[in-house]
């Protein structure tokens, strides 16, 4: 078990799993997250795409098929977008 | 240090202590002083807590020091019975005859409190083979009639209520108390283990009608054995489906728990880390179950040990 810090979110990831369970102490929120978001957020709050070549850098699970058929366009929200989205309007500070 | 157990006093013993300087009741690791001038608390509480040890002679330090008062607004106004812990009550006064539920509800309240520095989940929590199982539910769920019949099907009963768990070691505290059941509940539990023990139902509490079944012997003896998470399950039950049930990361569940647990924010990083700590070995279900014969046969099948 990891528990690492962004900001003032906590995640927690088990070993074997693909999820990560978030908590913001200030307010006590909690989220689940993919582990995919997470790293990116972690990665310096770097949002990448699900496409990104850089995926491969990480331990991500590989795109689903139906993944790859969609266009990351400039009006597209990614994943890790979502989450920080998510994180910021629950209150937290993520520098 | 040995004490006497409830069952050796009469309701009269027990009665003139309530009424003077109280009588000291231990549950699990608390030292409960409990007053009461209503006279309606000394039957149930000798049934209910015959097994637990007592002391008559009060000093020294309490967790507790808890009192149901008679009181009323004027002359003319029906007798009611106050909860008071040191001057605090989160519940209104209620009628005389609830005295008893509004014992168990306060009681529960003080030991969440007083539990502040440890984790307290709103949980069932039982034990078998050395591990807790923890049983997360919204009312409705099921999940203190689960515990009832767990308790009477091979399981030690370790909280109908609340799962404390300990921020050093992880480990579940137990605070084995009467499990409480309401309205069609009680019928169930009667059918399904009919040796549990219950008080007569009593009627029209903001619950409904409830009734209280009696902490079976060997778990009030064992209040002191503190035990690992081994699984965490979330009941439901749902009389229209067939049994359905699906793992659950510990991540899943560590969030789900979050949103069952009284202090976890209050506790900040470290409450957190320690409950993720006293589930990263546990295996994690929910479970959707039409009725107790269905979920008992799940949970004697799949919540075993592994090799």
């Amino acid at each position: 078990m990891i528990v690492e810090r962004v900001g003032d979110v906590l995640g927690c990831h088990f070993a074997d799993e693909e999820d990560v369970a978030l908590f913001i102490p200030g307010s006590g929120d909690v989220l689940l997250s993919s582990l995919q978001q997470w790293r990116h957020l972690k990665d310096g709050g770097k949002i990448l795409s699900t496409h990104s070549p850089e995926n491969s850098l990480t331990d991500s699970p590989p795109d689903s098929p139906a993944d790859s058929t969609d266009a990351a366009g400039p009006g597209r929200e990614e994943p890790a977008d979502e989450l920080k989205s998510a994180l910021l309007s629950l209150g937290a500070a993520l520098e | 240090m040995d004490f006497a157990r409830m069952v050796t006093l009469t309701e009269v013993e027990i009665d003139r202590c309530l009424r003077g300087d109280g009588l000291c009741l231990h549950v699990g690791s608390f030292r409960c002083l409990i007053r009461s001038d209503t006279g309606l608390l000394a039957t149930p509480l000798r049934f209910l807590y015959q097994d637990y040890p007592v002391e008559t002679a009060i000093s020294g330090f309490f967790d507790f020091r808890l009192r149901l008062k008679k009181t009323r607004k004027n002359l003319w106004s029906r007798w009611q019975v106050e909860f008071d812990w040191e001057g605090n009550s989160p519940f209104p006064p209620l009628v005389i005859e609830h005295t008893h539920p509004l014992f168990e509800w306060g009681l529960n309240w003080c030991v969440a409190t007083a539990s502040g520095m440890q984790i307290v989940v709103h949980s069932a929590v039982v034990e078998r083979d050395g591990v807790a199982m923890v049983l997360p539910g919204q009312p409705g769920s099921g999940k203190s009639t689960l515990c009832a019949a767990l308790s009477h099907a091979g399981w030690r009963l370790l909280s109908d209520e609340l799962t404390i768990i300990s921020q050093t070691d992880g480990l579940v505290q137990p605070v084995p108390r009467p499990i409480s059941l309401k309205n069609s509940s009680i019928d169930l539990i009667r059918e399904n283990s009919p040796d549990a023990e219950m008080t007569p139902p009593i009627t029209d509490t903001h619950k409904g009608t409830i009734a209280y079944a009696r902490a079976p012997g060997l778990a009030v003896a064992a209040g002191g054995v503190r035990v690992p998470v081994g699984f965490v399950v979330f009941p439901k039950f749902n009389a229209d489906v067939t049994l359905g049930y699906e793992p659950l990361s510990r991540s899943t569940a560590l969030t789900e728990l979050m949103g069952h647990t009284f202090n976890v924010e209050l506790l900040g990083q470290s409450g957190f880390e320690a409950l993720a700590r006293s589930i990263s070995t546990a295996r994690c279900y929910a479970v959707e179950y039409p009725d107790l014969s269905c979920i008992l046969q799940w949970v004697d099948t799949i919540c075993r040990p592994q090799d």
